[in-house]
């Protein structure tokens, strides 16, 4: 038996001497389609609460998993106690899991093998950088906040490096390693006035390295300046409302509005839905253009193979307001007779992968913003994002600030703009596209209680008639 | 861990290390079959060191070094505080329960089984997705000045989610249950639940005005409670960011309002007699008939903010401590949840959810989707509101209660709560 020795993958021919363990016993029991994940992070967080440093952390983490795919279901297995002598037995474990399985068979798409390691440079890499640099720069834009106004109470400033190597193989002779390093931040300011408390934040992240971190002390100005300028806007008064959505909402719209539907795991196996949902169906106007793009560089939701070892690639999941694509694993592919996409994706290797996007956007159009503006009457201008949420048909989206649009201008900051729609009818409300496109990278996404997935979302200003607004 | 305890005592180093382990074994129903059966077993260490007064932390994921993380939690040795470890504690606390210990794979998947049955003998249209899991947990606590907590937990989880589809319209139903001992699993109730709603659901109505009473059922209460529970934390105290900061002792809310923390309550799945960090847990009432009691603390912010430590602070995982909650429990009102819905000329109850947190949950607003949620005009139900918000400020809602119900229910094993019901919110429809 070989144990890790300081607990790291990194030792010459131990990944190798796992892999052919595993490998044999695919071989010797044959197993149809068999995974097994490796996976190794160190992790660096970083915080202030006010004044105080709130934490100041590393983690380090070691683990993998099994999975089998049996007659009619799958066996999976994780572990983090990880020897020679126990990935026997967690074969074992997973193998007969997937034995127990028993009703109707089911089939994948297999793919070609595939040797490869990918290695995402970062500009900067925060692996080099003393966590005393770190803990300086945003100490730094903490500062900013703090003391931007007296009418600022208090401030929250967030920052985690982590930095991931996977090795994934399967019984079709794919070996690829993929090393990533990932940053995600949010810097925010609570102001105060008596009772009365109001917050807003900046939030950020990248691939691309330390870099990003840098020069932020102009967004902590902002940030603090919007929370203090909150407290003298009035709660929206819910209505129905025609909308502009700035680049930052528009993009967790397009998450939460089509993003999820187009994900083939909620449908592969729903009749009814299959049937709302089909190839060439209209879901908004011929203007409307959507993609999910994992192979555009540089994003938070970009990589070259999923976590099933399938090549990563660009899907249009609306094209000219046509249903044209949908996001799969090999199981939805297989299951409904459409091309594989490389959208199966866990957050670490506690989890299965399940269907998922990477970097999706709404692809730009030609209005510029005074086109958007000016011939609205009555609505309101919603920008930045708190989040969304969706049940399929119906979805909620929350913006940081709202403006009203009186005439064709924007007018007086509103607060708590929380929106909602429903699939079928506000895709096709949407009245113009914008030309400038913006990815937003400082959000997670969650699903079947894998959270947060690394995911960019993108993109231009659009207006949207008919938009539900909640309040008072 | 004696080992990394024996080191910081050798370095004269205060320190705590908190050990967890967990086993789980799962089983996964999709579009009404059995799709993927699951099991994970998962382990690691965290290092807390206190260096002059300064905090430090490191953990680790899988088999611990003892060195690694006393190197790594010396070195981040960066945070002010004042707190003391605890002393003396021993404690070893199980809550196994054998039956649950017992189930194997086949019992999981046969509860599944049943489950899906007996909603499609009555509503063979609809889709179910059931996952059922039993989870084993070990906790360990040992810290420099003798400190020695172990908590060993069972429990059973088992969550059914229904959907149906008519057109463009599309239902679905969530309804769970988590618990300790198996006789506690209430199949019957949760598809009495799961019924009640797809009946409900027939047909679509809209509200005939804006400004409505308005009931939350236990599934939903959280969004009350959300902004009371983030403004009860020391962290939010310490940032001077809590409307209730001034609020001790001062009547705030509807007296029929009290909300208690119970760690000692048996059948909360969050019960303990020992925090994260080693100190005896107590019952802690929040809010006493709309009286503010106390704000909640783990060790280091009590430290920051001059307070006494109440046994509160709690671990996300191999997190640092935070305050943090153990049972939450709302006491109940006079009538039944029938007779408050009968007394009302229309009445929306809402049962889930979307775009919970998802804004200032600080000031307590809030604006959600209805996702499931039934009218009701003189105690009959007309049918199901959808592609709606209702909004309003939870401060305001809970300073004003029209009534709490008589009954109450555990929703996921860590609050037991009744219906409450507000006597006005805004609700806005689509035109």
């Amino acid at each position: 038996m070989i144990n890790l020795i300081n607990n790291s993958l990194d030792k010459e021919g131990y990944v190798e001497e796992i892999k052919e363990i595993f490998l044999k016993l695919a071989k010797e029991k044959r197993i149809r389609y068999g995974e097994l994940r490796l996976e190794e992070s160190e992790v660096t967080n970083i915080g202030f609460r006010g004044k105080e440093l709130e934490e100041l952390s590393v983690s380090k983490s070691v683990g993998g998993n099994i999975r089998i795919l049996g007659r009619c279901g799958w066996g999976f297995i994780s572990f983090n106690d990880i020897n020679t002598e126990a990935i026997t037995d967690y074969f074992e474990e997973a193998c007969n899991a997937s034995n127990l399985i028993t009703g109707e068979e089911i089939e994948i798409e297999y793919s070609d093998p595939v040797v490869d390691r990918v290695v995402f440079p970062m500009g900067r890499d925060f692996r080099d950088i003393p966590i005393e640099e770190k803990k300086r720069l945003l100490s730094e834009y903490n500062d900013i906040m703090l003391n931007f106004s007296p009418k600022i109470q208090s401030t929250v400033v967030r920052y985690g490096d982590r930095f991931n190597k996977r090795y994934f193989i399967n019984t079709e002779g794919t070996d690829i390693v993929q090393e990533k390093g990932d940053i995600s931040s949010v810097l925010i300011a609570l102001a105060r006035e008596e009772d009365l408390i109001e917050q807003y934040h900046y939030s950020t992240g990248s691939i691309e390295g330390f870099q990003i971190m840098e020069n932020l002390h102009d967004k902590a100005r902002d940030t603090a300046e919007m929370a203090v300028r909150l407290l003298s806007a009035p709660v929206v008064k819910g209505g129905q409302y025609t909308v502009i959505l700035d680049p930052r909402l528009a993009g967790v719209f397009i998450h939460e509005a089509f993003g999820h539907l187009s994900e083939a795991d909620h449908v592969y196996e729903n009749e009814r839905l299959k049937e709302l949902m089909l190839i060439g169906k209209r879901f908004g106007p011929d203007f409307l253009n959507v993609v999910d793009d994992p192979t555009y560089p540089n994003l938070r939701g970009s990589y070259r193979y999923d976590d099933e070892g399938i090549l990563s690639r660009k899907t249009y999941l609306i094209r000219e307001g046509i249903l044209s694509g949908r996001l799969h694993s090999r199981e939805t592919a297989r299951k409904m007779g459409e091309p594989v996409t490389g959208n199966a994706r866990s957050i670490n290797y506690r989890f299965q992968p399940i269907v998922r996007m990477s970097n999706t956007f709404i692809v730009p159009g030609s209005s510029s913003f005074d086109e958007l503006i000016s011939d609205i009457k009555h609505g309101i201008y919603a920008v930045g994002a708190y989040g969304g949420q969706t049940s399929m048909e119906m979805f909620t989206f929350s913006a940081q600030e709202g403006y009203m649009i009186e005439n064709g201008k924007i007018g007086d900051m509103v607060r708590d703009v929380v929106l909602t729609g429903n699939v079928f009818t506000t895709l096709q409300n949407v009245e113009a596209i914008g030309n400038d496109l913006q990815f937003s990278q400082g959000g997670g996404c969650g699903k079947g209680g894998q959270s947060p997935l690394p995911v960019a979302t993108g993109s231009p200003h659009i207006r949207i008639r008919n938009v539900v607004i909640g309040g008072r | 861990m004696e080992e990394i305890i024996r080191k910081l005592k050798e370095k004269s180093i205060g320190g705590d290390v908190f050990f967890r382990k967990g086993i789980s074994t799962s089983v996964t129903f999709e579009a009404n079959r059995l799709k993927s059966i699951e099991s994970s077993e998962s382990s690691g260490a965290g290092l807390r060191v206190i260096v002059d007064n300064k905090i430090g932390y490191a953990s680790q994921y899988g088999v611990y070094e003892a060195d690694w993380l006393l190197e790594k939690a010396i070195a981040t040795a960066n945070i002010d505080t004042g707190l003391k470890l605890p002393s003396g504690l021993k404690v070893q606390e199980e809550s196994y329960n054998e039956a649950i210990d017992k189930l194997s794979v086949e019992d999981l998947t046969e509860l599944g089984k049943v489950m899906i049955e007996s909603i499609l003998k009555s509503y063979p249209e609809v889709i179910c997705n059931v996952e059922i899991s039993k989870d084993k947990g070990e906790t360990l606590i040992r810290n420099t000045e003798g400190v020695e907590c172990l908590r060993r937990r069972a429990s059973l989880g088992l969550g059914v989610h229904v959907n149906r589809i008519e057109g463009t319209d599309m239902l679905d139903i969530y309804e769970g249950d988590a618990v300790k001992e198996l006789d506690k699993l209430d199949k019957e109730k949760l598809l009495s639940k799961v019924f009640t709603a797809l009946e409900a659901s027939k047909e679509i109505v809209k509200p005939s005005r804006t400004q409505i009473p308005v009931i939350f059922t236990p599934k939903a209460v959280y969004v009350l409670l959300l902004p009371i529970i983030s403004a009860l934390s020391g962290k939010t105290i310490l940032m001077g960011a809590s409307p209730l900061q001034d609020k001790l002792d001062k009547k705030i809310f509807d007296e029929k309002f009290t909300f208690i923390d119970d760690p000692f309550d048996f059948d909360g799945l969050s019960g303990t007699s020992f925090d994260d960090e080693g100190l005896p847990t107590r019952i802690l009432p929040l809010i006493e008939s709309g009286v503010v009691k106390n704000f909640y603390f783990d060790l280091h912010t009590a430290s920051l903010l001059n307070r006494e430590p109440n046994g509160h602070g709690f671990r996300n995982g191999l997190s640092q401590p935070f305050p943090g909650l153990t049972n939450l429990i709302i006491n109940p009102g006079n009538s039944s949840i029938k007779d408050i819905i009968s007394s009302l000329d229309e009445v929306l109850v809402v049962d889930q959810m979307m775009g919970v947190g998802q804004g200032n949950v600080l000031s307590g607003e809030f604006s959600v989707n209805v996702h499931l949620g039934f009218l009701y005009r003189k105690g009959e139900v007309t049918g199901r509101v959808k592609d709606s918000m209702v909004a309003g400020n939870a401060y305001n809602a809970l300073a004003n209660i029209l009534a709490l119900s008589s009954e109450r229910e555990w929703i996921e094993g860590s609050l037991y709560t009744p219906y409450i019901c507000i006597p006005e919110l805004t609700v806005v429809s689509k035109e």
